[in-house]
């Protein structure tokens, strides 16, 4: 892994932000595991206070996602077959199964990230266009956006146009990389 | 093993393509997910109930109060800490982009995106309906149930045809950053402030007294005439008090961090009460019950200072700039701190308008007052 055990000049600040940046969507991810958003937070501070504590300190922001995600899929999984939790619900084989895979674990980080990455984009636009591209997303066709928000079909167009427009620069780098293969390998 | 860059390169392209409204084609020729597991992602991403429960999630995740109960869990040297905050901010903010930007990953280069921009407040409130379902409400939700409608900007309840004998209660509640305005089942109005939650019945039982709840926060009544209802009476619990009316205008605040509730009335008449005391309020007289003592102070006020938040304005006399900060912090959803205690009580007057950015209202109050304060993340500090 890319994280290194070593004493390091890692700031509250820095910490913050990396919390800022990351708590409601480890929370969100925790509860696809654990189906309980208290359980959920509990899971996730407790992993950041261990990479306080712990001071781990990380290469950069590609090391920290992939670290913050994995200890918190891990505690999830540990908390599930947990006396605490086994004493007050209890899950299937079958069920725990399915959690334990791991492309059940990439599935969810790919939702978590493609989610909080649509709503900041989203967040950047002004209200109307966000309200449209809202709704584009939910797959209301053009006609239906304009029924549902009493606008024209050609100011959904033009409004659809403007929202492109202005999030071209956040979008275009990810069209480079469309034909990536995955590699797999230890 | 498969490689984190990838996956999070993924996530993008897929936010990519429904931002731009096109076939999702980067994940087809992946063997790394099942079909089911694709639907699955693609389900979640557009599927309006999904994106709701996301939401409802994301709401309920108070960042600021998890964030400040793991600070209290770190070892961190706590009394320096705000000043750390306050005076080595520049070092911090170069250790902090260092930290995020140093980055030796080939085909990775974005930071940490943390949105500093602190947001006017809008009208949102998430209602929770008997069966315990909830539904977020704001510009971009509407929502119609049986008796019920609610959009961008209000919730309206309907008189029910029959009459009913068992109570069903739904709860709206607004967040930080939020206002709401509902219209109960008997025509009462009710404006919630930011952060506040009200209980209620769907429909009222005839004959027995209108029994509603602020379970926290402010809100402005304007209250239908029980002579409307066979003389049916409207009472408001909180916490610690209890209001009794028979149609009448009134502002009620009790915040979960404020020792006090504040009771203004506007026109009419009511009853306050907690298990020792009762006070009946005129028009204009506002009483407080403080948590030492278990009295109402009645005084009376300039009623337009405590009822203007919902028509839009902040209308502060003589205000304390802690008090001041609170209202503020509520509506604009930022922390605050006060790191020179000898600002906390200077007082302030204006009245200012609740739809400008928190940068205008806090360069108005430096303008009349000795006072200083930086923008830090979603803190803000005064000096």
């Amino acid at each position: 892994m890319s994280q290194t055990k070593e004493v390091h000049n890692l700031s509250l600040k820095a910490y913050k932000d990396v919390f800022d940046s990351l708590y409601a969507s480890l929370c969100i991810f925790a509860k696809s595991y654990v189906n309980n958003l208290d359980i959920a937070k509990d899971l996730v501070q407790d992993v950041f206070i261990k990479v306080w504590e712990d001071k781990i300190a990380f290469k950069n922001e590609l090391a920290v996602k992939s670290y913050l995600y994995t200890s918190v899929k891990n505690r999830a999984l540990d908390y599930l077959k947990s006396k605490r939790y086994k004493e007050t619900d209890h899950m299937s084989v079958i069920e725990l199964d399915v959690l334990n895979k791991e492309s059940f674990y990439l599935k969810e980080v790919v939702i978590e990230e493609a989610s909080s990455r649509i709503e900041e984009a989203i967040n950047t636009l002004p209200n109307k266009c966000a309200q449209i591209i809202r709704l584009s997303i939910k797959e209301y066709s053009n006609n239906e956006i304009a029924t549902h928000l009493e606008i024209s079909v050609n100011t959904v167009k033009a409004q659809k146009k403007i929202a492109y427009k202005r999030l071209r620069p956040l979008l275009k780098d990810y069209f480079v990389f469309i034909a990536f293969v995955f590699n797999f390998s230890d | 093993m498969i490689n984190f860059n990838k996956i999070i390169l993924l996530s993008k392209q897929i936010a990519a393509s429904l931002l731009k409204d096109e076939k999702v084609e980067s994940l087809e020729p992946l063997d790394l997910f099942s079909q089911e597991e694709k639907d699955n992602i693609l389900k979640r991403l557009t599927d309006n109930t999904e994106i709701e429960s996301r939401l409802q999630s994301k709401i309920e995740i108070d960042k600021k109060k998890d964030w400040e109960s793991l600070k209290s869990k770190l070892h961190v040297p706590k009394k320096t800490y705000y000043w750390q905050y306050a005076t080595a901010a520049s070092i911090a903010l170069i250790v902090a982009l260092t930290f995020l930007l140093n980055n030796n990953d080939d085909d990775y280069t974005e930071p940490v995106l943390v949105d500093t921009k602190i947001e006017i407040g809008t009208d949102k409130a998430v209602l929770t309906l008997a069966d315990g379902t909830t539904v977020l409400l704001d510009s971009t939700n509407v929502y119609q149930g049986k008796n019920v409608k609610g959009n961008g900007k209000e919730v309206i309840y309907e008189i029910a045809e029959q009459n009913i004998d068992e109570l069903e209660f739904n709860y709206l509640t607004v967040p930080r950053g939020g206002q709401y305005h509902v219209k109960l089942s008997d025509g009462t109005e009710v404006w919630l402030n930011s952060e506040s939650q009200l209980k209620y019945p769907v429909s009222f039982i005839r004959g027995n007294p209108r029994e509603v709840e602020l379970v926290y926060g402010e809100a402005y009544f304007e209250v239908s005439k029980s002579s409307k209802h066979n003389g049916d009476a409207f009472t408001l619990k909180t916490n610690a008090q209890s209001l009794t009316v028979l149609g009448t205008i009134f502002n009620v605040k009790a915040y979960k961090d404020e020792t006090e509730i504040i009771t203004t009335l506007v026109e009419g008449s009511v009853s306050v009460s907690n298990t020792i005391n009762e006070v009946i309020l005129k028009p204009k007289q506002q009483s407080k019950l403080t948590q030492a003592n278990n009295d109402f102070e009645i005084a009376t006020v300039e009623v337009e200072d405590y009822i203007s938040w919902h028509r839009g304005v902040f209308s502060f006399a003589n205000k304390p700039l802690k008090d001041i900060m609170k209202v503020l912090s509520r509506w604009y959803d930022v922390g605050i701190l006060i790191a020179n205690e000898d600002m906390e009580n200077i007082a302030f007057t204006g009245v200012l308008n609740k739809q400008q950015s928190i940068e205008n209202i806090l360069e108005i109050i430096k303008s009349t007052n000795n006072m200083n304060y930086k923008i830090e993340n979603e803190y803000i500090i005064i000096e």
